[in-house]
């Protein structure tokens, strides 16, 4: 993709676009020819930025019960905020009309989306930010589709798949009926056999008939085909533009832009950092005051068993480096905890490593960062763990005792288990934070560090106003964090070393 | 094993003169070197000094390398995009293929089993890892269809497979998760009592033919020898897994009135039927499936699976604790496997002195031909576990050959 910054603008008529543009919905595979002018290429791009916050915030919320809520909802507000183009998109059938405004659309989503591939290529963080919201945008709009248009869509990126013979499917009529979980009828539906890394998102919840390396999957969840592919090919294509990113950086103009993009954005996901530190031995405390309950409890677990296995370590290390612990005293709490069941030479050959490695001080010298809530949420928990969102990983009888435990009334206690129960984990927390400090956060947050600092500022607030009116007693209140923009969310696995 | 300390003195004879350094290439080459010289090996040495990112040109370069530093564990990691000795610092290391690998540990089954815990094994518990080992094996060859598993005892408290299909090594990082997340039945952590559920309608038939392999075991092994609730913390554990506190207080109540595991179980059964016949809603269906599944489905470390690289102990190591090979064996007769009679590294050595004494002996009359060392041993067994599953891997490569050059000679 060449950018350029000369004012000229090729006029393309309504057919070459119709050409370039076929469909509604598009996999990105070529990028975009011709050039476009500087402003307009920053018109497009932080539209798109606007747009893919959109997304985030639907995503965020528990009350839409299934993706066409969801659909709906986003549609809604991308007209409020007058995204018309967006807006259209979104409710694309697929080729069945070819209006000026429709064909303007699909250019813009091609242009935008390849800048903001430049944009967010720059680390990790950018890149899950902008793979989770364009791919969950893209469900969207695929499920708008209809017949004719998801098969273009197949022809159009050289997916051949035809459906399976009925003759093959009677001979596996069973099979099909037992082990495809979304389809009741499996004779008004076609099926397609493909390689299982076709369609992963299928394979991993178990939903479709398995045999020898091929999925055979309904008409419906054709979806998952496209949604493998668009994410191998998001991860290829950010390989090839964070190249493209250092090679256009003697454009002062525009690689400032296209750097300083991803900072723009104000999400609730992104971690806070704590800017400044916090002493080891305040950690008794704050996990009572000032932590969520997923941290607490892998607190109280460590200093009850002197242990936690790898990925409590890792969420409740990083959430510990996220409020400003530094390395030094990690390496201390930690060793002094497990130091309690094994001699300190295990210690540091076994355990010390991973601190270390968290930091980024060993491996790949990577910079990890806390976990956020949805990615929590929809961590495995095996047995012998302790890590995860007790709202989600506790069962309801374990919950409501830890509850009680701390001091919380029946009645507030069944109303965190009835929010946990239906799936509003985020919203059983803020209750929790609500019980613990007596008044609601000013913030919503999806992450612990969210939290973290939610819970500061209002103790530190409360710290001060009684240091105003001469309290004697010892608030022993932590100074005040500041809220950083610097780091974004850490949603998926990029960790698979740890 | 009588004497770790030992460890030092005999592996410099298990090197020299058992390890299969010939058929060790012929499966990591898979028919090509390149393959091979891009390897990442890592030795844990003596002092328990830890090199990674070791590679090499050839067999014979491994074998000097392994014969100089006598590594007391050797681990096997991915295939770069190159060597990896020539980029140590590690970040343009780009992992490229990799077996599939699965790690099961017996003490991942402590929640379940009751006659040991932590590293220790015993008959009984073994059979959980038999298990494991039917039911992954199976699962792997007819919905993955993968053709070439090799099945590893870990030397101490567990099971490793490697899958070596071309197809299996070249897979991703996200369809390898999809992989073991398919095959993972058993989640929820410490606060969560019921681990397994079946969703739907109906039973997804990797699961029902899971089910098939427990349900003749499962009386036998979990109810009667584990004694799943033939004691009170036994019952407690067993009741938290029911739906709600009615069903829970009309179990406990059956259970009070009998005395032992067996009699309970039926008890139950004979309870969860009648009242799923008589359409009670308090009960789920698949309840009984899921409680098996719960108390004897394998348990996975999923880290070891999902990522290209993960290292995991190489066959044909010692186990530094227990002295034990780490041989391969036969996925269709693990359960005659007996973890206890695993060779141990100071009895090969035995065996061998032995033999060579008796072969003296009668040298004097007959030129004997030179016989291999490990045959003179009980590692004889399992080489040829090992050889048959080369065999297997050389002759699907030499069929991919004979079909690709059938495609040319269309043109
Ligand atoms: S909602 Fe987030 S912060 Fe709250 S307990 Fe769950 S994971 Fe922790
Ligand atoms: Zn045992």
């Amino acid at each position: 993709m060449e950018y350029t910054r000369r004012r000229h603008t090729i006029k393309r008529d309504i057919n070459s676009l119709e050409e370039i543009y076929p469909h509604d919905v598009q996999l990105y595979q070529t990028p975009p020819t011709g050039e476009v002018e500087l402003s307009e290429f920053q018109e497009l791009a932080v539209e798109r930025v606007k747009v893919l916050q959109l997304v985030e915030s639907i995503i965020a919320r528990t009350d839409l019960k299934n993706s066409e809520a969801r659909r709906t909802a986003l549609h809604q507000d991308l007209k409020k905020n007058g995204f018309t183009y967006y807006a259209k998109l979104l409710n694309g059938q697929g080729c069945s009309s070819h209006s000026d405004i429709e064909l303007q659309a699909r250019r813009r989503d091609h242009i935008s989306h390849f800048i903001l591939t430049l944009a967010y290529s720059q680390n990790m963080e950018f890149q899950k930010w902008f793979s989770i919201n364009e791919v969950e945008f893209f469900k969207w709009r695929f499920s708008g589709l209809n017949k004719e248009g998801i098969i273009k869509l197949l022809i159009l990126n050289n997916f051949n798949y035809t459906p399976i013979s009925q003759c093959e499917k009677d001979e596996l009529r069973d099979l099909l009926h037992i082990s495809t979980l979304s389809v009741n009828n499996i004779d008004t539906t076609d099926f397609y056999k493909l390689p299982f890394q076709n369609v992963i998102d299928l394979i991993r919840s178990r939903k479709v008939y398995l045999n020898k390396g091929m999925a055979y999957i309904p008409q419906k969840e054709l979806v998952s085909i496209f949604v493998t592919y668009f994410k191998r090919h998001l991860k290829s294509q950010f390989n090839y533009a964070s190249e493209c990113l250092e090679n256009i950086s003697n454009d002062m103009r525009i690689s400032s832009f296209l750097k300083n993009l991803p900072n723009c954005f104000t999400g609730m996901t992104r971690v806070v950092w704590s800017t400044t530190s916090t002493p080891i031995e305040k950690l008794d405390e704050l996990s009572q005051s000032s932590y969520p309950l997923c941290m607490r409890t892998l607190h109280e677990t460590l200093r009850t068993n002197h242990h936690l296995k790898h990925s409590g370590r890792l969420q409740y290390g990083l959430f510990l480096k996220g409020i400003g612990i530094s390395l030094k005293n990690a390496e201390r709490f930690w060793r002094e905890e497990f130091t309690k069941v094994m001699d300190i030479d295990k210690f540091e050959k076994q355990y010390s490593y991973t601190i270390r490695h968290a930091y980024g001080k060993e491996g790949k010298h990577t910079n990890y960062t806390p976990y956020g809530c949805n990615k929590i949420i929809n961590t495995t928990v095996a047995s012998g763990e302790y890590h995860g969102c007790p709202y989600k990983h506790m069962n309801i009888d374990v919950l409501r005792k830890k509850l009680l435990n701390i001091g919380m009334s029946i009645a507030d206690v069944q109303e965190i288990t009835t929010l946990s129960t239906g799936g509003h984990y985020l919203l059983a927390c803020t209750k929790y934070f609500e019980f613990v400090h007596k008044s609601p956060p000013s913030h919503t947050f999806m992450h612990p560090n969210g939290y973290f600092v939610e819970s500061q500022e209002i103790l530190t607030n409360r710290g001060n106003s009684k240091a105003d009116v001469a309290s004697a007693e010892n608030s022993n209140r932590l100074p005040a964090i500041k809220r950083q923009k610097t780091k974004s969310i850490a949603e998926e696995d990029h960790d698979m070393l740890f | 094993m009588s004497g770790t300390e030992q460890l030092e003195d005999l592996l410099p004879i298990y090197y020299t003169r058992l390890f299969p350094f010939h058929d060790y290439y012929r499966w990591l080459s898979y028919g090509n070197s390149d393959l091979f010289e891009r390897r990442e090996f890592s030795f844990t040495i003596a002092d328990d000094i830890y090199i990674r990112y070791k590679s090499f040109a050839n067999s014979k370069h491994l074998e000097i390398e392994i014969k100089r530093l006598m590594p007391h564990k050797i681990d096997i990691g991915a295939i770069y995009n190159t060597a990896p000795k020539n980029e140590i610092k590690g970040n343009m290391l780009i992992p490229e293929q990799r077996e599939l690998v699965f790690d099961i540990d017996m003490t991942d089954y402590d929640e379940v089993r009751t006659c040991c815990s932590g590293a220790d094994i015993c008959p009984k518990c073994w059979k959980y890892m038999a298990v494991a080992c039917k039911i992954l094996d199976v699962a792997l060859r007819e919905d993955f269809g993968f053709k070439h598993l090799l099945w590893v005892f870990s030397g101490r408290r567990g099971i490793h497979c490697w899958v070596c299909d071309e197809d299996a090594r070249t897979l991703d990082s996200a369809s390898r998760t999809a992989v073991a997340e398919y095959l993972e039945l058993v989640t929820g952590g410490e606060y969560m009592y019921k681990k397994v559920n079946i969703r739907g309608e109906n039973m997804h038939h990797s699961i029902r033919r899971a089910v098939d392999i427990i349900e003749p075991l499962f009386v036998p092994m979990c109810v009667i020898e584990q004694n799943m609730l033939g004691t009170e913390q036994g019952m407690n554990k067993f009741l938290l897994i029911l739906p709600d506190e009615t069903t829970r207080t009309e179990v406990r109540e059956l259970f009070s009135k009998l005395e032992n595991s067996s009699d309970r179980w039926e008890a139950f059964l004979k309870h969860y039927r009648s009242e799923i016949n008589s359409g009670s809603k308090k009960w789920k269906r698949f309840l009984v499936e899921e409680i098996m599944i719960q108390y004897s489905y394998p348990r996975l470390d999923l880290n070891v699976t999902k990522g290209l690289n993960h290292l995991l102990k190489s066959p044909f190591c010692i186990h530094p604790k227990t002295g034990k090979v780490c041989v391969p064996f036969n996925p269709k007769s693990v359960d005659k496997f007996d973890p206890s009679t695993v060779p141990r590294i100071h009895e090969l050595i035995e065996e061998i002195n032995t033999f060579d004494a008796k072969e003296k002996a009668v040298q004097e009359d007959s030129n004997t031909k030179k016989i291999k060392d490990y045959k003179k041993t009980s590692l004889n067994k399992t080489l040829h576990i090992f050889q048959e599953f080369l065999r297997g891997l050389e002759d699907s490569r030499k069929g991919q050959k004979i079909l690709q050059s059938d495609k040319k000679m269309e043109f």
